[in-house]
């Protein structure tokens, strides 16, 4: 048997990335970029876990040059046991020579007896958009909306009636801020960020700093004072949960894992799973996480995201242990007003689908939005994202972006500051969650029921996500203090899939849908939720309390499909739905020929569902093409049609509209650039063989042309209009100048004509 | 004489053809004693703008030297041409020459391309000038030649100069005169690559003349176009025998053509206030939709 190494010590330094590496069962770094070298994190094997910090670790593995190994979780007192009963004791952390690469280091420590992943951490990234200053407007608690649109009234988190109604915090509820350190002498801070003590509080948990320095970060200072900076003490700004008297509600536990700011070249980060099994020990209900990890593409985050969720990692671990653990003694009883813990992470802000750890389906995961009712772009999406809440917009406009508190005091406006992303979305919902559990919390609420009012509560289509399609609603507070949960007696086992959806099942080739199911039953939690369909355009997302169904008819043929909804083997509920035959377009009216005018640059509008309609109630997508392109140019918006100038003459023009699938119809229409200021084109001049005389609307019309010595050479009378002028036939004419006299209605006009 | 009417019957027998509207500043009236005389006054005596109507009749003139100026409006109904004409001429004993300059100049017309485009605009002009010399073969007959130049421009890109020549003849005894004159005889005007043929004429005319008042008619054929005729009358109502000629005169005439050739029909009136062998003219164009409210007016001096 190999000697194992007898000392791993285990640095979460600056990483909380423990991306599972090849060994036993360990994906490929994709790029050692995105990794802290210098550092790993293993899970060693029962057996050996007793005696790996004795063994010989540099003899073992000499090229990689371990210094030192320790445990992660070091020896928790009373919650040691429960600490091993979840395995923590069986992650090291190992510090090797920075020199040596990460894939080797990887391949090495791999390849020790007794270690079966290893963890080499990945660079974190705090989830904040900007840290600026401005003007204190706090749209996401109440949104009054504005007249120029950018701000929509009821684009808010709807708390004001639950401050009235219900609770506006409790000091008994402890949100764990894991972030950046909060401002303890912040003016509006001021006893709501917990002290650091040995017995429990804010720690730092950044290495070779001391644990009992907090030091203050605008990032956490700013997530810490939209969960519960002081209400009504005449200082600063209003938090979700942060009382009525002026004396604070929630109390924040500041979780120190970043230290400097993202900028600074000595900026430290911290060990995120220690942080939330301190957090769990010692009184936090809710974990908010405003931070994610590095990743360089979608793709890599798609792949990075499969690695955290598919493969032991100590921070999922972490979060498994706040999740299980939180709110009850070394023995599982619940000891504080909520059985069980709360994770939330920001979904990220890089626009894509995946990211990790926020993808993991045990957190909730957080998408934002901005006062205009849209989903912010910048925010992840996906079908995993499980509530949305204020991040502010996409636009660089302070105010449509989140105040909250911070460190410097040097502002004009004092302390205060604006900052956008889902970092700021997430302790939105980590404040609700926090008055929820104020006001129902009690023996006997878990964090499964939490998490069923938290998202049953969410509004469900309010949000423009923009053809994002995201899981969730919009985070209302009434709504969850509202929610009636399904009623299941103390010993009623039965599992219970219910759900809301009233509708035929019946959808359109082009429709998309959402059908949430809701599991209720003593024994949920424990239950794996899924949803199986045969239908191609279906995906799912599911947790302990809810089964969500995404279907996006188009990618789908139309026909019949089923979906079943299982909790575990216990419970099924089998739903059969139609996507219908899709109908092509029809055109509804023929577009009149279009006269626009060619001395002119401003376009003329039509409105192309005037023409067109879709039997299945689809709004149709347009093109249009134009047969001579130097007469008029074109541009659609949604179902506008601009025809700008950019010459003279006539051209035919083509609509088309299609439906999501394709099917199209088509209409044409002769449009005319002339000088509209004219009530009379003739042309050309000079003329050699035909000579056009053209009215601007349909007219008899009568043109006598003449020659210098008055004898009236031609004349010819007919209707004519823009689109059908008058032709006379001058090419048996002598060359000269000539006089056209043309009459048309009451007015008579003389043109001098050159024929050549 | 008996050929001469022949001759003009032969003329106007024959059928109306051809469409000559080319350089029509050569065969309309230019100036205020042609217009208010309808241009019928082949066979009178000549006036200062004679170079551009019948030089043969100045070898026969009493006067020795005569100059005038003239400009008009030409038919305003239909973008109203300015109009000048500018002549003299001097006659020793049987010998006479003479120099005309005269040119039309149109309203601007707007130029446009094949879709409408607008494309600025062009002031179409023609100027001709001529230079004539007559002889008095023998008392009461007289012969005459006159060269002439002519420079159209349509517009920046077309142009086109002519040559042609006119030849009269011109008899004259007591009260009666006659003339006969072919003009405008020359090579064809090219504007660019195609060239169109000038306003040939033959004239014919005789006059009466009297103390009071003269009386002339003019038979003219247009090549391509067809037969024109007018009639005119000049009085000096103030008259007296063995006085010099009174200070005023007064025109009036009327013209005969077809509406959609050549010049059409019109009325005219004149008059001319005369003293110390200066006179002032005006004529004017009525009866005509086309051509009405036509005017020139016109300065010479004669001794």
């Amino acid at each position: 048997m190999k000697r194992i190494l007898a000392a791993l010590l285990l640095i979460l330094g600056s990483c909380s990335v423990h991306e599972p590496l090849p060994g036993p069962e360990s994906p490929a770094l994709p790029d050692e970029d995105q990794f802290v070298s210098g550092e790993a994190v293993v899970l060693v094997s029962e057996q050996k876990a007793g005696e790996f910090l004795s063994a010989s670790l540099g003899d073992a593995s000499p090229e990689l040059g371990i210094l030192r190994a320790e445990r992660v979780f070091p020896d928790a007192g009373e919650f040691e046991e429960r600490h091993r009963a979840a395995g923590l004791h069986r992650w090291f952390r190992v510090t090797y020579d920075p020199g040596v690469s990460v894939t080797k280091a990887q391949a090495g420590l791999g390849a020790m007896d007794g270690i079966e992943a290893v963890e080499i951490p990945r660079k974190k990234v705090r989830r904040s958009y900007f840290n600026d200053r401005l003007a204190s407007r706090q749209w996401y608690l109440a949104n009054p909306g504005s007249r120029d649109g950018y701000f929509q009234a009821g684009i808010d988190i709807n708390v004001e009636s639950v401050w009235k109604q219900f609770t506006a915090g409790s000091r008994e509820v402890i949100v764990a801020v894991v972030d950046g350190g909060a401002d303890l002498s912040h003016e509006d801070l001021g006893g709501v960020v917990l002290p650091a003590e040995a017995s429990g509080g804010s720690r730092n948990f950044i290495d070779d700093s001391d644990p009992f320095y907090i030091p203050a970060d605008s990032h956490g200072t700013h997530v810490a004072g939209i969960i519960g900076a002081v209400n009504n003490n005449g200082t600063g700004i209003s938090s979700v949960a942060g009382g009525a008297d002026g004396r604070g509600g929630v109390r924040i536990m500041s979780c120190v894992i970043f230290e400097g700011e993202e900028d600074d070249p000595d900026a430290k980060s911290g060990d995120d799973a220690q942080a939330l099994v301190w957090a769990a020990d010692h009184g936090a209900l809710i974990a908010n996480n405003s931070w994610g990890y590095i990743f360089d593409s979608e793709q890599d985050a798609e792949r990075g995201a499969r690695q955290f969720i598919e493969n032991p990692s100590v921070t999922k671990s972490a979060i498994d242990y706040f999740i299980d653990n939180a709110g009850t003694d070394g023995h599982g009883r619940q000891t504080g007003l909520m059985k069980g813990g709360l994770v939330l992470f920001a979904s990220g802000n890089t626009g894509w689908k995946h990211d990790a750890p926020s993808e993991y389906e045990r957190v909730v995961a957080v998408g934002a939005f901005g006062p205009d009712g849209k989903m912010a772009r910048y925010s992840n999406y996906g079908a995993w994202v499980d509530i949305l809440a204020p991040g502010g917009s996409d636009a660089n406009v302070r105010e449509e972006w989140i105040l909250s508190t911070v460190p410097d005091n040097s502002r004009p406006d004092g302390p205060y500051s604006y900052m956008s992303g889902t970092s700021m979305a997430t302790p939105n919902v980590a404040g609700v969650a926090a008055l929820l559990i104020s006001h129902f919390g009690g023996p006997g609420f878990t964090n499964d029921d939490l998490l069923d009012r938290l998202l049953s509560g969410a509004r469900t289509g309010v949000i423009d996500q923009q053809g994002r399609a995201s899981g969730g609603g919009k985070l209302d507070a009434a709504g969850s203090f509202h929610y009636v949960p399904t009623p299941v007696g103390p010993d009623d086992p039965e599992i219970t899939i219910q759900t809301d959806y009233t509708g035929d099942y019946r959808f359109r080739s082009h429709e998309q849908a959402s059908i949430t199911w809701r599991i209720s039953g003593n024994d949920r939690a424990k239950l794996p939720v899924s949803i199986e369909s045969d239908c191609p355009g279906v995906i799912s997302a599911c947790n302990t309390v809810r089964a969500q169904l995404f279907l996006d008819a188009l990618q789908a043929e139309p026909g019949r499909y089923t979906a079943t909804i299982r909790a575990g083997d216990v419970a099924r509920k089998d739903v059969s739905f139609t996507i219908l035959e899709n109908h092509a377009p029809v055109k509804i009216n023929d577009p009149d020929d279009e006269i626009i005018n060619a001395a002119s640059s401003s376009p003329t509008y039509l409105y192309l569902d005037n023409y067109f309609q879709d039997p299945d109630g689809e709004q149709l997508r347009y093109t249009v093409s134009v047969a001579d392109e130097s007469i008029v140019s074109t541009n659609i918006s949604e179902s506008n049609l601009s025809l700008i100038p950019a010459g003279y003459g006539q051209t035919t023009v083509t609509l088309m509209a299609l439906d999501a699938r394709g099917e199209s119809c088509s209409a044409t229409f002769q449009l005319l650039a002339r000088n509209t200021y004219l009530s009379m084109d003739v042309f050309p001049n000079p003329v050699r063989d035909i000579l056009y005389v053209r009215p601007d609307s349909p007219s008899p019309v009568t043109a006598s042309l003449y020659s210098r010595s008055g004898a009236r050479m031609l004349s010819q009378s007919g209707q004519a209009g823009p689109f059908e002028p008058l032709r006379l036939d001058v090419s048996g004419l002598d060359a000269g100048t000539y006089s056209l006299r043309v009459e048309y209605g009451n007015i008579i006009q003389v043109f001098n004509i050159v024929k050549y | 004489m008996r050929k001469t009417v022949f001759l003009l019957l032969i003329l106007a027998a024959l059928p109306f053809s051809g469409r000559a509207q080319t350089l029509p500043l050569l065969y309309n009236p230019a100036n205020p004693r042609t217009m208010g005389l309808g241009g019928a006054d082949l066979a009178l005596g000549a006036d200062a703008w004679a170079v551009d109507g019948n030089f043969a009749a100045v070898a026969l003139s009493e006067s020795h030297f005569a100059m005038g100026a003239a400009y008009g409006r030409w038919a305003p109904e239909l973008g109203a041409d300015n109009r000048f004409n500018l002549g003299g001429w001097y006659r020793s004993e049987a010998l006479a020459f003479g120099l005309s300059a005269k040119g039309s100049i149109a309203q601007a017309a707007n130029l446009s391309g094949p879709a409408g485009e607008p494309l600025g605009a062009t002031v179409p002009r023609d100027l001709a000038f001529a230079l004539g010399g007559a002889w008095m073969a023998v008392p009461g007959l007289a012969f005459s030649a006159t060269a002439r130049v002519v420079s159209s421009r349509l517009d920046a890109q077309t142009s086109g100069t002519a040559f042609c020549a006119d030849l009269a003849i011109q008899y004259a005894s007591g009260a009666l005169a006659a003339g006969v004159s072919a003009t405008n005889l020359g090579a064809s005007i090219r504007y660019g690559e195609q060239a169109w043929p000038l306003p040939s004429l033959v004239k014919g005319g005789v006059a009466y003349r009297s103390l009071w008042v003269d009386v002339c008619a003019e038979l003219d054929y247009l090549a391509r176009s067809g037969m024109m005729a007018g009639l005119g009358i000049e009085a000096r109502p103030l008259e007296q025998p063995g006085e010099p000629r009174s200070w005023l005169i007064l025109r009036a005439a009327y013209h005969y053509g077809p509406a959609d050739k050549g010049l059409p029909a019109f009325g005219s009136a004149g008059i001319g206030l005369l003293f110390e062998g200066v006179e002032l003219d005006f004529g004017v164009l009525f009866a005509s939709p086309e051509l009405g409210k036509s005017l020139s007016a016109g300065l010479s001096y004669a001794f």
